[in-house]
């Protein structure tokens, strides 16, 4: 199916793009924690609560 | 991801239909008047709320303006949620005082203020005479920050462009806000202001802000985390377990009990096949019971169908996790078409634009070992 392989070369540009994206996750993972975004008593807003983000603030479900 | 789910994971809730500015940009029919939940309805949603609270279990204020409602009508609407819920509320900061701060902080309330960057990109903000509200703006959030008061910020982008990412990020690091989140302006309820931006300049704001917040990511941008997210799943080979198995339903609760699942914008309106897009009303049903036969019922079927026809035809569902009802209604005129404006604005071009930013600034792409 056309769309399967659309979704395959997406799959792969992104693969292609692994040392690159993978440094943005490892200084985004430290910004995190520069955050303290681990803490319990640090309040998120409800429409950004990584496993509660409401289609209302324009984003799709995520599990709890 | 297939189906609703019964039990959501949060309320929205509309204390007033109310608000006392009035952005160009807003999509809400009713904000002129002032129609006022009663307690009676939130007594209602409480009574199964209650039974569902974990851990995080949210209950979001939002409108109109919540605050509009008064201080005193809004702590009675609060007053028949368990102390283990965690409140939110959406406000335009103008009406925060110091006794809005104290209200926040004996209610625990977690606020978000909606704020479109410096004074200039709060043009289209204007109170109801027509004079600009970012005056107003600025000393409800200076009202927070002076109570220690951690906030959010939302920002609408009317007009991406180039050199934008930049302006808002610095701006929003000087505002002090911890989270932000950057909603391109949506075709949806009364704003028929259109959303078809060229792809060029929407997927160059992303990949600029990007580039600025990698530079000093001193706040947790909504957009950049959601993708990262995604691209770390992808690849660590786990891209298909992202998505939940089931959607939150996300009922929104109007101001007369009335309940809309997954997209409170279409709260307040009527169409000839779909009707007033309600799935109930918590005075006359529990509102577990609605949400037990939602999925069923009027245009959900046809929404859920139309997830499905995304899944099947764009490649970027595993990210995105199917269009959003609003925005296939006000876009398309029904709920089971495919890629909409906001989809390409808001998730392909988001995702686009990291990629962008990842490849200008990165190592260089692995290398074919053949």
């Amino acid at each position: 199916m056309p769309e399967t392989t659309a979704r395959d070369q997406l799959s792969a540009r992104i693969d292609a793009l692994g040392p690159a994206v993978s440094d943005l996750l490892t200084e985004a993972d430290g910004a995190r924690t520069d955050r303290d975004e681990d803490a319990v008593e640090r309040g998120l807003a409800a429409w950004n609560h990584f496993d509660n983000i409401p289609t209302f603030y324009n984003w799709n479900n995520r599990p709890r | 991801m297939r189906g609703l789910a019964t039990v959501p994971n949060y309320v929205i809730m509309q204390p007033t239909t109310l608000c006392n500015l009035d952005c160009e940009y807003c999509y809400l029919p009713l904000r002129a008047a002032d129609h006022r939940m009663p307690v009676a309805v939130a007594e209602a949603v409480a009574a199964d709320v209650n039974r569902w609270a974990g851990p995080g279990f949210s209950v979001v204020w939002h409108g109109g303006e919540p605050l509009a409602a008064g201080r005193d009508h809004l702590a009675a609407l609060v007053a028949p949620f368990s102390d283990s819920i965690t409140h939110h509320v959406q406000t335009n900061a103008t009406l925060i005082d110091d006794a809005w701060a104290e209200f926040f902080l004996t209610h625990r309330f977690r606020v978000s203020v909606s704020v479109d960057g410096p004074p200039a990109r709060n043009d289209l903000r204007r109170t109801r005479g027509g004079r600009p509200a970012y005056d107003r703006i600025e000393r409800g959030i200076a009202t927070l920050r002076r109570h220690g008061i951690d906030f959010a910020a939302l920002c609408v982008v009317s007009q991406p462009t180039d050199g934008l990412a930049t302006e808002l990020y610095q701006y929003f690091l000087g505002l002090g806000c911890d989270v932000l989140g950057l909603n391109i302006e949506e075709t949806e309820g009364v704003n028929r202001r259109s959303n078809a931006f060229a792809a060029g300049p929407v997927q160059r704001f992303w990949a600029e802000l990007t580039t600025v917040w990698r530079a000093d990511p001193r706040i947790h941008v909504r957009e950049i985390e959601w993708s990262l997210r995604y691209l770390a799943a992808v690849l660590d080979g786990t891209a298909d377990d992202l998505l939940p198995r089931q959607l939150d339903p996300i009922p929104t609760i109007g101001h007369d009990g009335s309940v809309h699942v997954l997209s409170p914008e279409l709260a307040g309106f009527n169409d000839p096949r779909y009707g007033d897009f309600a799935a109930g009303n918590v005075r006359d049903r529990p509102l577990a019971e609605i949400l037990v036969d939602a999925p069923a019922r009027g245009w959900v079927p046809e929404f859920l169908r139309g997830v499905e026809a995304c899944r099947a035809s764009c490649p970027y569902f595993g990210f995105c996790g199917g269009a959003h009802a609003a925005n296939r209604y006000f876009e398309h005129g029904r709920f089971d078409g495919t890629q909409t404006n906001h989809c390409r604005n808001s998730k392909i071009r988001l995702l686009e634009g990291v990629l962008d930013h990842a490849r200008d600034h990165g190592p260089r792409p692995a290398e074919r070992t053949y």
